[in-house]
């Protein structure tokens, strides 16, 4: 059987998005509640895997979400839905940030994850850190790709919209960041494998 | 074309589509979906590769994905209300979405004066209020007198306006006489 299918048009702007981001533009307080709570879980899982770390994504997700109060003014529901105008406020906060952190000291082991207790848990938890460490290893762009287009579902045309690049570079970016990973994460993949095959 | 050519292409191909979007035919361009989804059926060589990018694409799915904690959407909002809203953005800003986008001062050129604006026109204000005040007071008589001097006389009278804006040398030598 065939892995669930990822569609396009993963942006689909929820219904009522541009009235409430109107509302919000105005200082409606409600609207913009019901904004954060919508958006949040998908902007955060932008910055978790952009930036590789909890805490990081927190902040810069705050950061992306405070943008959608103080600028909700600018944003124009006929050039682009809201769920891409946010997103890609939110990939340029995680490129920022990425960039001062090449310039500045990174603390070592700064989101060790706990180990869980039990032992199943555990080599979860160690995939799901090498998977993170491949991840960040990747140029950020390639990152960037990828995160949209696997993980956050967009098409490449959605993706090329919020990277402004085309649909090809996009093909680009996302054809070496698969190579690569496919390259660094052999032992986790060939493991799964190996499950499968013994299964 | 022989078999085994084609063969090499197919397999090419497949791998190119795997990088690109992964094992989801759906996603591949739609001129090789079909071929490539049969090249898989059939060759042993294509069925390993296809079953490889499955299992990177479940690997892949172990990266950590942010949840949202109780306190953050709190924080966020706190944070949000303590802050102003921009009703624009300030001049020369954009938020670039795609070509289609123009700056604020290109959507509203008939922005807010800025507060330098409002400075200088305090300044200029300020000026025409003592230029008035002066001319009412006929305090600037004198130096209308000893600018009329200078411009009837040669230039050593000129050379001897000097001292105070009020009392020119020339006139009072003139008085004095």
């Amino acid at each position: 059987m065939l892995p669930r299918e990822q569609g396009s048009g993963a942006l689909g702007a929820p219904d009522g998005d541009a009235a409430l981001a109107a509302r919000t533009a105005g200082g409606d307080k409600e609207a913009y509640a019901l904004l954060v709570r919508r958006h949040l879980p998908r902007v955060l899982a932008v910055t978790r895997r952009m930036l590789g770390s909890e805490a990081l994504a927190e902040e810069a997700a705050q950061e992306a979400l405070l943008r959608l109060w103080t600028h909700a003014g600018s944003y124009e529901p006929e050039k682009a839905k809201l769920t891409t105008w946010l997103t890609r406020i939110t990939a340029n906060i995680c490129l920022d940030r990425l960039r001062k952190r090449n310039e500045e000291a990174w603390p070592e082991n700064f989101d060790v994850a706990l180990p869980p207790s039990q032992e199943r848990e555990f080599m979860d938890g160690q995939v799901a850190a090498r998977v993170n460490e491949a991840l960040q290893t990747l140029p950020e762009r390639q990152r960037l790709a990828l995160v949209l287009c696997h993980y956050e579902e967009l098409s490449m045309t959605e993706a090329a919209a919020v990277m402004d690049t085309t649909p090809e570079a996009i093909e680009s970016l996302l054809s070496r960041a698969r190579r690569t990973l496919r390259r660094q994460l052999e032992p986790e993949w060939r493991m799964l494998l190996s499950d499968d095959n013994a299964g | 074309m022989n078999t085994k050519h084609t063969r090499e292409y197919l397999l090419k191909e497949l791998e190119e589509a795997l990088a690109l979007a992964g094992p989801y035919p759906r996603r591949w361009r739609a001129a090789c979906c079909a071929r490539l989804s049969a090249f898989i059926e059939t060759d042993h060589e294509a069925a390993r590769l296809f079953a490889e990018a499955r299992a990177l694409d479940r690997v892949l799915c172990y990266a950590p994905e942010g949840k949202p904690g109780a306190t953050l959407e709190g924080c966020i909002l706190r944070a949000a209300f303590q802050s102003p809203q921009n009703r624009g953005l300030p001049r020369g800003i954009e938020i670039r979405l795609g070509g289609n986008t123009r700056s604020r001062m290109q959507q509203f050129p008939f922005r807010v004066p800025s507060r330098s604006f409002w400075g200088e026109a305090a300044l200029l204000a300020a000026s025409l209020a003592v230029g008035i005040y002066i001319g009412m007071s006929g305090e600037a008589v004198p130096t209308l007198r000893g600018l009329d001097m200078m411009a009837s006389t040669d230039g050593d009278a000129a050379m001897a306006f000097s001292g105070s804006l009020f009392e020119p040398t020339g006139l009072h030598d003139q008085e004095q006489l």
